[in-house]
């Protein structure tokens, strides 16, 4: 009992990024339920229904798999359909694999929970230890509702009503709609997200589920492509003398790392200050460009391909 | 459904995690590469992707429902800045709300 006490003292001060992953949880858990119910009649029995929850993990296929024996498909129809639905989280793999751990068998363990509501949670964190705290955080809470719904959902059955009369369902996309925030500060991804729902809006009538998702993936091109180019632009205008030195931390700093590139081309506080530090550096900026240039591209290497010093400044083309 | 089928699934659901994991995740270094730009995009594209499907796919066709109305409340919200419980509680109570005016 006293041990629960400064528990309870914590809960109102729950860090924001386990609190989004236990709420997600909270709705994800409740879908378990409608997911046990659909099983069920669909002539799952109980243990398979928890079997599957555990080890598949991952819920659009298992709703799928389910939804296609409940329509007399053939296991092999429920099994394609529930893999195409499973192979996006392949493409969290790169997003989430630094914050998992090193070790090879460490990893192995933890691609169990590599979907996409622990993806979206963790990826939404400004730094790299609050995102790995998120990560497993949401991945406990997630394991925990979703099996526990599930059972429960097989065990009632048809005494739950249709979650959707409670509005559950609209409130699993707006959750993604909050963790997609972040990830549309700064114009790459502002363009990379638009492709990609508009990539999924053309899909959803024309392919079979799964597919539209697959095919969003591929918004990260035009969303690179405004990255490359913002880059260019970037580092075509400032080179400042530590640049010129042709360390690679400092122009990883101006040029490299998604962080910093958004502070360098998209809030105008930070542009201001760049600006500012050029004006102070002065002619020997201006003098020494060219020379920059030349430093610049060989110490950067096949990351960027800096233009003519003479370019617009980026301040003015992405406000 | 037989066992099979449900062994096969986590399998195949199982390796796709592993393979996104292993194989794709090993060229993610922290620092910056054309794979590790491309790759820190596709939560963007792939959330918003997650988002529209959610919102407007009913059984492979495009719908208009309650369940926008919650979502478009809920981007409303979330572009006010308001915090994640806000967003999804409002979403929620606008998708219940127009389902039960029968608006949509």
């Amino acid at each position: 009992m006293i041990r629960r006490i400064p528990m309870i003292r914590r809960i109102p001060a729950m860090a924001a990024h386990r609190s989004e992953g236990l709420l997600l949880a909270v709705a994800v858990g409740v879908v378990a339920l409608t997911f046990g119910v659909l099983a069920v009649a669909a002539g799952l029995t109980l243990a398979q229904v928890a079997v599957m929850s555990a080890l598949v993990f991952t819920g659009a296929s298992q709703f799928a798999a389910v939804s296609v024996t409940a329509g007399d498909g053939s296991g092999y129809a429920a099994f394609a359909s529930a893999m195409l639905l499973a192979a996006r989280n392949s493409l969290y793999g790169p997003v989430v694999a630094r914050l998992l751990p090193r070790s090879i068998p460490g990893k192995v363990a933890a691609s169990q929970f590599v979907i996409d509501e622990t993806t979206a949670v963790a990826s939404a964190q400004a730094d790299a230890g609050r995102a790995r705290d998120a990560f497993w955080w949401t991945a406990l809470w997630l394991w925990v509702l979703w099996n526990l719904g599930s059972v429960l959902g097989a065990l009632l059955g048809s005494v739950i009503g249709d979650p959707s009369t409670w509005g559950l369902d609209a409130a699993f996309p707006a959750g993604f709609v909050a963790l997609l925030v972040p990830h549309v500060r700064r114009m790459p991804g502002r363009v990379a997200a638009i492709a990609g729902a508009a990539i999924a809006l053309v899909a959803i009538p024309i392919t079979p589920g799964g597919v539209p998702l697959l095919l969003a993936a591929v918004g990260v091109v035009p969303g690179w492509l405004t990255l490359a180019k913002l880059r260019r632009a970037t580092t075509g205008e400032q080179p400042t003398p530590e640049q010129t030195t042709g360390e690679r931390s400092t122009v990883g700093q101006a040029t490299g790392e998604r962080s910093t590139v958004g502070q360098a081309t998209g809030e105008r506080s930070t542009v201001g200050q760049a600006t500012g530090e050029r004006s102070t550096v002065g002619q020997a900026t201006g003098e020494c460009s060219t020379a920059g240039q030349a430093t610049l591209q060989h110490s950067t290497g096949q990351q960027q391909r800096p233009e003519p010093p003479t370019r617009e400044p980026p301040t003015r083309e992405h406000r | 459904m037989s066992w099979t089928v449900i062994w096969a699934m986590a399998a195949g659901a199982y390796s796709f995690k592993v393979l996104g994991v292993i194989v794709l995740g090993r060229f993610s270094t922290g620092s910056s590469s054309v794979f590790n730009d491309v790759t820190s995009l596709i939560p963007a594209a792939l959330f918003a992707a997650i988002v529209v499907v959610q919102t407007y796919d009913l059984n492979g066709s495009l719908t208009l429902d309650a369940r926008a109305a919650g979502v478009m409340a809920g981007t409303v919200a979330a572009w006010r800045r308001a915090p994640f419980v806000v967003v999804v509680v409002v979403a929620m109570s606008v998708a219940a709300l127009a389902r039960r005016q029968t608006l949509l």
